[in-house]
């Protein structure tokens, strides 16, 4: 029997708090190994000098499905902490990841094995093995077309326009744990150089 | 389409200046970098941006990158820090990449970082305030007044 959207659509990512995992004492013993772990942990301690220079600002370089992944927590923490300057991102990360979920949707675990015809008829995106409710990222794409019209027609910068998507969720209220809502609160730009290249896009030649 | 005659439009050029006033107004830059692709190349980018506008600007003097993207396609994404070395982009004192996929690697390095507590001492330093010239909205009500560092008053001049 075809399962329903319900079905499939039901267990939530969530995402991981590294406030409640203290992992010094393990990075530390992976420094001590070889291979990836060394890696990991010299880069965690450059990391961690990077912030402890006064003169170095840091810019975060996001590429990838990582705020559907369940990394959402951890960057709006770097951010709500003071411990990263400017962003650049691929548009979704930014658009149909975080904003999408700042409107109170969200991103669902999925099976790899599942069925991709039956997926598309129930208008379920897939990335990897998690489902997006395609219904709900047009609810997106509609609502970047609305902050377009909100603008003065003329260019902007990728970055203008993300401040306006955060200044729209600041008025609409009732929004948690959103990394474009915290970067408009703490004043950290997001460029994202390909923005058409994702959901906004959408939005965007409906507006134009 | 709704405002064929009269509509906003997406300026990327004007994104790298503001990226570039950015690495301007600071004597150093870090990157973390989380995969690769147009974000990786851009912020790097800045290093050479700054440099053709006629100003002397450090390369990115710490650098972390954590991919599973391969070197040996030439691609960007895989690309090591030391080859972005050979661009003028990249310090290779304290650079390092990690070969895994983000959700394994980001909560360790980022936990790392948080309980260890450095950033309590730190400030953000608000580039968007320096950055909104102007207010984007309609009808806004106050402008918002510009915070120029002397950097940037000198970016803004070229």
């Amino acid at each position: 029997m075809e399962p329903k959207k319900s079905d499939l659509l039901r267990d939530t990512i969530e995402h991981i708090d590294i406030k409640q995992h203290n992992v010094v004492p393990l990075v530390e013993a992976m420094s001590k190994m070889a291979f990836s772990s060394r890696d990991l942990g010299r880069a965690a301690h450059i990391f961690d000098d990077m912030l402890q220079d006064k003169d170095c600002a840091v810019i975060m370089c996001l590429a990838g499905s990582l705020i559907s992944a369940g990394l959402k927590q951890v960057l709006v923490d770097l951010v709500q902490n003071n411990m990263v300057d400017a962003i650049v991102s691929t548009g979704a990360i930014i658009v149909d990841q975080d904003f999408f979920e700042a409107l109170g949707f969200k991103h669902y675990k999925g099976e790899i094995t599942m069925s991709d015809d039956t997926l598309r008829k129930l208008a379920i995106d897939r990335i990897y093995d998690t489902y997006i409710d395609e219904d709900e990222l047009r609810i997106c794409d509609a609502t970047t077309g609305e902050i377009a019209d909100s603008l003065e027609p003329r260019p902007y910068s990728s970055r203008e326009f993300i401040r306006e998507m955060g200044r729209y969720l600041q008025e609409r209220g009732g929004v948690k744990n959103s990394l474009v809502l915290t970067c408009f609160e703490k004043n950290v730009p997001i460029f994202v150089p390909a923005f058409s290249d994702c959901s906004a896009g959408f939005g965007l030649i409906a507006h134009q | 389409m709704n405002n064929p005659d009269a509509h906003m439009s997406m300026d990327s050029a004007k994104d790298f200046l503001e990226l570039t006033k950015c690495k301007l107004a600071t004597k150093q830059s870090g990157l973390f970098m989380i995969g690769g692709g147009v974000p990786k190349n851009f912020a790097q980018d800045t290093v050479v941006a700054g440099d053709y506008l006629g100003f002397d600007v450090g390369m990115h003097k710490y650098a972390i990158q954590v991919t599973v993207a391969d070197d040996r396609d030439g691609a960007l994404s895989g690309s090591t820090l030391k080859e972005a070395n050979s661009w003028g982009k990249v310090d290779l004192a304290a650079e390092q990449m990690v070969f895994s996929e983000a959700t394994m690697a980001v909560p360790l390095i980022a936990g790392y970082v948080y309980h260890k507590g450095n950033w309590k001492n730190r400030r953000g330093r608000e580039f968007a305030k320096m950055l909104d010239e102007k207010p984007a909205r309609k009808q806004a009500a106050e402008p918002i007044e510009p915070r120029l560092t002397p950097a940037i008053a000198t970016a803004d001049a070229v």
